[in-house]
């Protein structure tokens, strides 16, 4: 069982191969905004390096939010069109179910945050009964992180890149302080997601490349109340 | 590449998610347009429909429909033999010029799939691909021909003087012409998209009611049509009980006047051998009119594509990506897509 | 301290000029939302805005493609949302991944995104005058950034409206 994954949901872009025995090679960068460029000749080296032909690929493995829209458009599509070329399913995972992979599972409680920009992180809490996860200000995450602290909850763990973006303002959020993960795990490792979805295969939890879409994480149902696109009759009065 | 030349095309543009398999940059063998079929149903109700999101979700259908057509299965194999040899030589994707949200990903599944099937990609100017568009239906036509490409977001001449030879001789220096109708359209409260609209409404009209300019510009071959478009809003202040059906006359009659007036200019320059229609604006029955008399006039043909080559497709683009990749091969894996990108003449 | 200014130009020359103008006060991470009806000189507005950016491409009208970006310092994102009906879509352009890599975005029709932008923004509404070709102008500093900014306007209008004569 060989698996591709693909990670450019938060700040990097990331190709990772693994197989049972954990991952076998990957290749990271940040290269801003030019994930499309640097992508598709990550996953040629890579494959190069491994010495495996596409051919020989028997998944495709894709995060696919929440996170910024440019990286998961040309992340998600890569991962569908790749899977669909090859005749193979795509395992998907959360960029938060990403982060708390890669964290040590000694410690305890682990609060993901990547950060959505406009002064925004998505972030899930520990055992929260509610499926998905939040998008709010930090100070909503903070005034959770408090709340949790209250309940008698041990010392907590926040990785990411929401949680080092706004690590000022979280840092006062329990006493003790929360403890942060450093910036190698800002985004979310490939070599983890690669991890997982091995895992996620061996139970069967996989799907056909057509039914995967990104999670953005900035859904907004409202129609624009246009008041200056108006015909003529109402111009004039 | 072999003598086949089988070209997948693919294209996200703006608004259109579209995917097509074209034989030696001349023979459609399948073309599939998202909002012509009915993928929005099979692949969930995706609304809203435009700044990129929905490409993500319809890249895959779409080309999976285009594979099929060509008789291939997604992984690019005949139905016959599926363990067979590979049926596409070459995956092209629009680069721009677009908005980056949507091109990106027509390039990265492209890319991926190029990589997938280890054929090369190439990135194709969009505006070059509407060039192509007239030869795919006519495949008689006789080089040089002068393109008049009008359309929501383009109003271009240029000199097509072989497949990956050309020269722009004109273009719009503020609003395109599809523009101007869609904007005067709505003003008129006739809804969006409103070319359409206007066509209709005109043909009830009188196109000599209101003199509209019929603007110059710097460069004898450009168009302007903002001040077009001012001028109709000015004029229906000025006079609120005018029909709509006299401004939407009117307003038609002033585009198509100066849109066949400089085609015919281009040709005389150039000495052209035709005339070709491309883009949106292509479908309105007028200009197919005035176009088609006007180069009969002076013996010279004229070629008006139908709707569905009129309009973004990736036929048009399967057939770039041919031509370029004969001219100059490949394109490398870590190009991105150029939102910027513009028509500049051939070397 | 007042937040806002008004100007009016008599000509498209004009209001060129005045885009021009204001040219001086924009910086990486601004947002700046025009609003006006057909007509009333948005892209106009743009065009001296980013020509005075160092601009050379053509600025027309993004309305299909919905952007444009061009090769300016810093550089311009011109959106037009005209044809647009869901603030979804709005979202969906993904600006402030454009403001983030230190660009300026510059909205056409820009009242649609005023939900998602308008607390920090020069907010700057077109409207038809009396007579034909005239225009008025009025500028609305939004947020403690460009509030800071409301005299540095000011100074630019006076120059825009002395320039252009």
């Amino acid at each position: 069982m060989r698996i591709l994954a693909i990670e450019t949901a938060v700040i990097e872009v990331g190709v990772a191969l693994a197989d049972e025995t954990g991952p076998l090679a990957s290749v990271t960068a940040r290269p801003g905004r030019r994930q499309a460029e640097t992508l598709h000749p990550a996953i040629a080296d890579l494959l190069r390096i491994a010495e495996i032909a596409p051919s020989q690929l028997d998944a495709i493995a894709v995060d696919i939010g929440p996170g910024l829209f440019t990286g998961l458009r040309v992340g998600v599509a890569t991962a569908k069109a790749l899977a669909g070329a090859l005749g193979l399913p795509v395992v998907t995972a959360t960029s938060l179910e990403v982060l708390v992979a890669a964290c040590p599972s000694a410690f305890g409680m682990v609060v993901p945050v990547v950060d959505m920009r406009r002064g925004e992180v998505a972030w899930t809490m520990p055992a929260s009964p509610e499926p998905g996860f939040r998008v709010g200000a930090p100070g909503e995450l903070a005034a959770e992180l408090a709340a949790l602290a209250a309940e008698g909850a041990g010392p907590v763990l926040l990785v990411g890149d929401g949680a080092l973006f706004h690590r000022g303002l979280l840092e006062g959020a329990t006493t003790p302080a929360p403890v942060f993960a450093g910036p190698e795990l800002a985004a979310p490792p490939v070599a983890s997601l690669a991890v997982l979805a091995i895992a996620a295969m061996r139970n069967g939890t996989c799907c056909d490349p057509a039914e995967v879409g990104a999670l953005y994480g900035r859904e907004a149902d409202a129609r624009i109340n246009w008041t200056t696109r108006e015909a003529r009759e109402a111009v004039s009065q | 590449m072999n003598q086949r030349g089988r070209i997948l095309g693919i294209e996200t543009s703006c608004d259109e998610t579209a995917a097509a398999v074209v034989d030696q940059g001349r023979t459609v063998v399948s073309s599939v347009v998202s909002s012509q079929v009915d993928l929005h149903a099979r692949y969930g109700g995706v609304v809203p429909e435009l700044a990129g999101r929905a490409h993500v979700e319809l890249a895959l259908p779409v080309v999976t429909d285009a594979l099929q057509g060509a008789g291939l299965d997604r992984r690019g194999r005949s139905f016959e033999d599926l363990e067979g040899p590979l049926g596409i030589d070459a995956v092209a994707a629009t680069i721009g010029p677009g908005l980056i949200g949507a091109l990106l990903v027509g390039v990265s599944t492209a890319k991926a799939f190029a990589l997938a099937w280890g054929v090369p990609f190439v990135g194709v100017n969009h505006l070059e691909g509407h060039l192509y568009a007239a030869m795919l239906e006519a495949p008689e036509l006789e080089l040089p021909v002068v393109v008049l490409l009008v359309s929501g977001g383009h109003t271009l001449l240029v000199a097509l003087d072989a497949p990956g030879s050309y020269r722009v001789l004109g273009a719009t220096v503020d609003d395109a012409a599809g523009e101007a109708f869609d904007k005067v359209a709505r003003y008129l409260g006739l809804g969006y998209p409103g070319g359409p609209e206007i066509d209709r409404l005109a043909r009830s009209g009188d196109s000599s009611l209101i003199r509209f300019p019929r603007a110059s510009t710097a460069g004898a071959l450009d168009f302007s049509f903002s001040g077009l478009k001012t001028s109709v809003v000015s004029y229906v202040r000025a006079h609120r009980e005018v029909a709509n059906a006299d401004v939407a006359a009117s307003f038609q009659e002033a585009v198509v006047d100066v849109l066949v007036a400089k085609s015919l200019a281009a040709a005389d320059e150039i000495g052209a051998r035709g005339a070709c229609l491309a883009g949106g604006v292509a479908a309105n029955s007028s200009l197919r009119q005035r176009f088609g008399e006007a180069f009969a006039a002076r013996g010279m043909m004229s070629y008006l594509p139908s709707r569905a080559m009129c309009t973004d497709n990736a036929a048009m683009i399967a057939a770039a990506g041919y031509f370029q990749l004969e001219r100059s091969g490949p394109t490398p894996l870590d190009a991105g897509a150029v939102p910027d990108l513009q028509l500049r003449s051939s070397k | 301290m007042e937040n806002w200014a008004t100007v009016s130009s008599a000509s498209a020359e004009q209001t060129r000029e005045i885009g021009a103008q204001i040219a001086r006060l924009v910086d990486k991470g601004d947002v700046v939302l025009l609003v006006g009806s057909l007509g009333a000189g948005k892209t106009t507005f743009v065009q001296g805005l980013v020509a005075a950016l160092g601009g050379r491409d053509p600025v027309t009208s993004p309305t299909f493609t919905l952007a444009h970006k061009y090769r300016t310092s810093p550089p311009v994102t011109h959106v037009d949302l005209w044809r647009l009906d869901h603030l979804q879509e709005v979202v969906d352009l993904a600006l402030e991944e454009e403001l983030d890599e230190g660009g300026v975005v510059i909205v056409e029709w820009g009242d649609a995104a005023e939900p998602l932008y308008g607390a920090e923004a020069l907010v700057v509404r077109l409207d038809w005058g009396a007579s034909d070709g005239e225009r008025t102008i009025a500028f609305e500093c939004r947020g403690r950034s460009w509030c800071s900014r409301a005299e540095l306007l000011r100074e630019a209008l006076r120059a825009g409206s002395v320039g252009a004569g």
